[in-house]
C-alpha cells in the first residue's frame, strides 16, 4: 500500500509577503505565427448580383444534339446561346400562330399514369382484387435493359438554361405544355428542332447587329 | 476598374522572380487580362525573356513625374511582347542609378504607387512588378505599391530564412509605413520531393504560413530553357508540369482578385 506521509514537526511560522509586495509575474505567451501577424490577400467574394438581374430560365430534357446544333448556330453568328435559342422559339411559336406548324400529343407506349389529367376524377385509379386470387407474376427485366432505359429517361438529361427569354415566349411555352399535357422540356425541344429545321433549309434567316462599342468619342 | 498590382519579391537572388512574374504576367494574359509588367531588376532579364531588348524603362518610371509631357514620353517604353495583352516596361542597369536617385531625394514609400496611377486609368487588368534581389529602396517602395504580394522561395534552408526576412519587412511596412496590401503566398520554386532538405524546408513553410503555401513549382529543365529561347512556359511547353503549376498560379490570382 501507498506510504503514509511521517508527522513532521512544527516549523516556526515564515512571515509571507503581503500580496500588494508581490511583484507581477509575467505569464508564458505563445509566440504569435507569424502568418497571423500579417494581412493575407482574402479570396474574392463572386457577386452574384448579375445573375439575380438576368435570370435564367432552365429546361430539362432537351436533347444532347440540339443544344448543340443552337450552339454551333450560336458560335457561327458569333452571338450568344440564349439569344439564338430565343430567336428560334419566337420563329416557332410565330409559325404555331400563323398555322404553319402544328402540334399534336399521342399516348406514350410504355409510360403509365394513374390518374390523368383529362379524367380527373372520373377515372378508377384502383381497386379491391377479390378474395383468394392471387396477383399476376411480375415480369423479370433484364437488369441492363433497365439501367439503360433509366439513362435514357429525359428528366436524366443535363438541364440547359436559356437567358432573356421574353414573358410572352415562356408564357405560350406553359399554355402549349398544358395544352398537350406534356413536359416542358418536350415542348422547347419540338419548337427548337422546328426552328432549327428551317434555319438549315434557308427559311429562317438571322441578322446579328454589332453590339454597341463600351466606349464613347466626341463627335466634332 | 483599377488595375491589380502584384508584386513579386524576395531579397534573395536566384529564387525564380522573374520566371515568376513572366509566367504570372503570360497566364494572366492568355486568359484575356490586360497585363503590364514592370522589370524594376537592374538585370532586366524580363525583357530577355520575352525576346525584347532590356531599356531604361524602368529609370524613367522611377524618377519622372506625372506631368502629362512626362507621361507621354514614359509611355514611349511599354513596349508590345508581341503577345496578345501583354505588355512590358522593361529595365536595365540605369535601375540602379534611379534607385540612388529615389533615396538621395529621400522619395517616400508611395513614390511608385504614384507615379504607375497614370497606367490605372486605362483598361489595365494586373501590372506585375519583378523586383531585384536586394534591399536598396526600390523594392520596399515596389512592395508598398502593390495590392499583392508573392514571395518566391527556393526550398533550402537560406531561402526560406530569406522568406521569414521578407515577412519582417511586411510586417513593418503594414504597421509603421500604412501599407495596405496583403500577402498572396509564399511561392516554393525548385522543389523537388526527392530531397530531404527539400521536403524539410516544405514542412517549415507550412508550419509558418499554412495555407498561404502555394502549389509548389518543381525543378524543371524546360523552365531553365525558355529565356534562351525567348519564349514563356506557356509557348515553350504548355502541356508540362511547370506549365501547370504555373496555370495554379494564374488561377489563384484571379480568384483572389
Amino acid at each position: 500500500m501507498w506510504d503514509q506521509p511521517t508527522p513532521q514537526p512544527p516549523s516556526a511560522p515564515v512571515s509571507q509577503p503581503t500580496p500588494e509586495a508581490l511583484p507581477p509575474v509575467p505569464v508564458p505567451t505563445a509566440p504569435i505565427p507569424i502568418i497571423d501577424q500579417i494581412r493575407v490577400t482574402e479570396k474574392k467574394k463572386r457577386s452574384r448580383s448579375w445573375d439575380e438581374q438576368n435570370r435564367a430560365t432552365a429546361f430539362r430534357g432537351i436533347p444532347p444534339e440540339v443544344q448543340a446544333q443552337v450552339k454551333a448556330v450560336a458560335k457561327t453568328l458569333d452571338v450568344t446561346v440564349s439569344e439564338v435559342a430565343r430567336a428560334f422559339l419566337e420563329f416557332s411559336l410565330e409559325s404555331l400562330r400563323r398555322g404553319d406548324l402544328r402540334l399534336s400529343s399521342s399516348f406514350s407506349q410504355g409510360k403509365m399514369m394513374l390518374y390523368s389529367n383529362a379524367a380527373w376524377g372520373q377515372s378508377a385509379a384502383w381497386s379491391e382484387r377479390p378474395a383468394g386470387t392471387l396477383p399476376p407474376a411480375p415480369k423479370k427485366k433484364n437488369a441492363k435493359a433497365v439501367q439503360a432505359l433509366e439513362l435514357e429517361k429525359p428528366w436524366r438529361r443535363p438541364m440547359v438554361s436559356y437567358r432573356h427569354l421574353p414573358a410572352g415566349v415562356l408564357e405560350n411555352i406553359e399554355e402549349l405544355r398544358e395544352q398537350h399535357s406534356v413536359p416542358v422540356g418536350e415542348v422547347v425541344s419540338l419548337l427548337l428542332r422546328y426552328a432549327l429545321a428551317a434555319y438549315e433549309d434557308g427559311r429562317l434567316v438571322l441578322h446579328p447587329q454589332p453590339r454597341r462599342a463600351a466606349h464613347l468619342d466626341i463627335v466634332s | 476598374m483599377k488595375p491589380h498590382i502584384i508584386t513579386i519579391s524576395n531579397q534573395k537572388g536566384g529564387v525564380g522572380k522573374t520566371t515568376t512574374a513572366v509566367s504570372l504576367a503570360h497566364g494572366l494574359a492568355l486568359k484575356g487580362k490586360e497585363v503590364l509588367l514592370i522589370d524594376l531588376d537592374p538585370q532586366g532579364q524580363c525583357a530577355t525573356t520575352l525576346g525584347l531588348t532590356p531599356e531604361p524603362g524602368a529609370f524613367y518610371l522611377l524618377t519622372m513625374g506625372t506631368e502629362t509631357h512626362e507621361t507621354t514620353f514614359l509611355k514611349q517604353y511599354v513596349r508590345n511582347t508581341g503577345r496578345e495583352h501583354l505588355w512590358l516596361i522593361a529595365g536595365n542597369q540605369t535601375t540602379m542609378a534611379a534607385q540612388t536617385v529615389l533615396n538621395s531625394q529621400n522619395k517616400p514609400y508611395s513614390v511608385i504607387r504614384e507615379s504607375i496611377a497614370r497606367f490605372t486609368r486605362g483598361n489595365l487588368n494586373y501590372i506585375i512588378f519583378d523586383t531585384a534581389p536586394s534591399v536598396g529602396g526600390i523594392q520596399e517602395r515596389a512592395v508598398w505599391a502593390a495590392d499583392m504580394v508573392i514571395i518566391p522561395t527556393s526550398t533550402e534552408y537560406l531561402s526560406t530564412d530569406s522568406v521569414r526576412k521578407m515577412t519582417e519587412m511586411l510586417i513593418m511596412l503594414q504597421q509603421s509605413k500604412g501599407w495596405h496590401g496583403s500577402l498572396l503566398g509564399v511561392l516554393p520554386t525548385f522543389y523537388s520531393d526527392q530531397l530531404r532538405e527539400h521536403r524539410a524546408a516544405m514542412e517549415d513553410l507550412r508550419q509558418g504560413f499554412g495555407d498561404r503555401v502555394l502549389t509548389p513549382i518543381h525543378r524543371a529543365a524546360v523552365l531553365g530553357e525558355c529565356p534562351g529561347e525567348s519564349k514563356t512556359i506557356f509557348e515553350k511547353d504548355p502541356e508540362s508540369r511547370a506549365a501547370q503549376e504555373y496555370q495554379d498560379l494564374v488561377q489563384r490570382v484571379l480568384k483572389h482578385s
